[in-house]
């Protein structure tokens, strides 16, 4: 391993440090191991803290989650929702804010090792964002999409759920009313169908929005430190510090609006 | 690093990506790895497992908890305010209560008191009365038995001494005679 301040522009990709068979631990797996790790020291020390007065980390960490609570409680309305949903929420917002963030650490991105990259001899940094890259983003894009459809089965039935993307139900009952309503009920089919395609687009929507924010913001910094290395990048840092908290914040929001909606009753419509 | 290598190292990041694209297809240009995507997706489920078996979990159970004794306690504070302000009206009536009976039991003794004064004189002077009439009975027979007696004493004397002086010169008829006129006088 080298340390050397290098400037080079971060590829699109995670590059690959060292293989564990035919697995490439890149970069960015390293970053989201380190996260983990750091989840799994703050939960162990948690995990006994369960004093009626708290104090320290315990105090903090009540703040935290209570803060949080009251955002999911705006959203959902209701408080047993909003504790069931918060698990995955929170630990979405934390997670993503703890990876957006750990990028700032000095290091993570100028100590690496020198490979081999398409047959020249580069640095290839030994830590990057793990929402830099697209596996991360879109693991947690999937497990969000299909939480949110799982959560809604079991809220609200498999059928009665099917019937929000499949609306055969809603067209057997507009045959039997006739009229207008049959035409209705076939456009509404036709909007169901396109509704599964959203889901699809939900997914890559978030994956790439999350993705594409932190990847711009790394390279906003390396070209802004390639040119001025001192002071210039201290006001672009700071952006990229708002950007880490707001994309958090808004991938959070976009998982909890999904299940919200997901869970939530069906509205009575007209025919039944 | 100047901004005409910056933008050279753009140009070939991007020709880089183009020709990754032309041999692995989007998916690979985009860095998507099946094998990466499981790993990563196994490394947020453990993320998710950790926040929510040791954090939200025992977390949430304290904040209920507290949040519940808080409510009790708020609960029991105003019960208590309730007692105390009930308690506050019984005692100010109770102690209403017993100072009236206390000025009525003065007030009594007190009566009881005079009373008994004015009966103590009253008698008192009753007794003295009765001392006095006494008294003045005892000294009036006493006054008269001692005049009587006097008298008595006197005549006697004056008897013996006229005896005695006109023994030798009077006759039985004039010493008759003086014996009359000296009780005339005397009397």
């Amino acid at each position: 391993m080298t340390i050397t301040a290098a400037y080079a522009l971060p590829p699109l990709v995670a590059e690959p440090i060292f293989h564990i068979g035919s697995f490439p631990v890149t970069n960015a797996y390293i970053n989201s191991v380190i996260a983990v790790l750091l989840f799994l020291v703050a939960g162990f020390l948690l995990r006994k803290k369960t004093a009626m007065i708290p104090k320290g980390f315990q105090n903090a960490a009540e703040g935290v989650l209570e803060f949080m609570l009251g955002y999911v409680d705006r959203v959902t309305q209701d408080r047993k929702k909003s504790l069931k949903f918060l698990p995955i929420v929170g630990g979405l917002f934390l997670f993503i804010l703890v990876s957006n963030w750990m990028g700032f650490i000095p290091g993570t991105g100028s100590i690496g090792r020198y490979l081999l990259v398409h047959g020249e001899r580069e640095l290839v940094p030994l830590f990057r964002p793990a929402n830099s890259d697209l596996n991360m983003t879109l693991a947690m894009a999937v497990f969000s999409v299909i939480t949110s459809h799982i959560l809604g089965v079991a809220a609200i039935g498999f059928f009665r759920y099917a019937n929000k993307f499949v609306k055969l139900g809603d067209l057997y009952h507009s045959l039997r009313k006739g009229g207008i309503s049959i035409m209705v009920a076939v456009f509404e089919f036709g909007v169901g169908i396109i509704e599964i395609f959203s889901e699809v687009a939900k997914m890559v929507s978030l994956s790439l929005r999350l993705f594409g924010n932190i990847f711009a913001g790394e390279v906003l910094l390396t070209v802004i430190a390639g040119l001025i290395a001192y002071f210039v990048p201290l006001p672009f840092m700071l952006l990229e510090l708002i950007v880490g908290l707001v994309q958090a914040t808004v991938f959070a929001m976009l998982t909890l609006v999904y299940l919200t909606m997901a869970t939530a009753e069906l509205p009575q419509e007209a025919h039944h | 690093m100047d901004l005409q290598s910056l933008i050279l190292a753009a140009i070939e990041a991007v020709q880089e990506v183009a020709q990754h694209e032309a041999s692995e297809g989007v998916l690979g240009t985009l860095g998507i790895n099946w094998k990466l995507f499981l790993a990563q997706l196994i490394n947020f489920g453990i993320v998710l497992f950790i926040f929510w078996k040791w954090i939200v979990k025992p977390l949430g159970k304290t904040l209920t908890e507290r949040q519940n004794r808080i409510e009790a306690g708020l609960k029991n504070a105003d019960l208590m305010d309730m007692e105390k302000k009930k308690f506050d009206e019984w005692r100010q009536a109770e102690m209403k209560k017993t100072r009236t009976e206390a000025d009525q039991i003065i007030r009594t003794a007190s009566d009881s008191a005079t009373k008994v004064k004015q009966e103590t004189i009253v008698e008192a002077h009753k007794q003295a009365d009765l001392l006095v009439s006494q008294a003045h009975a005892a000294i009036a027979a006493d006054k008269e038995k001692m005049v009587s007696e006097a008298k008595q004493e006197l005549a006697t004397l004056v008897v013996a001494a006229s005896e005695k002086i006109l023994r030798g010169k009077l006759d039985s008829r004039k010493d008759h005679e003086l014996i009359s006129e000296s009780l005339k006088v005397v009397k």
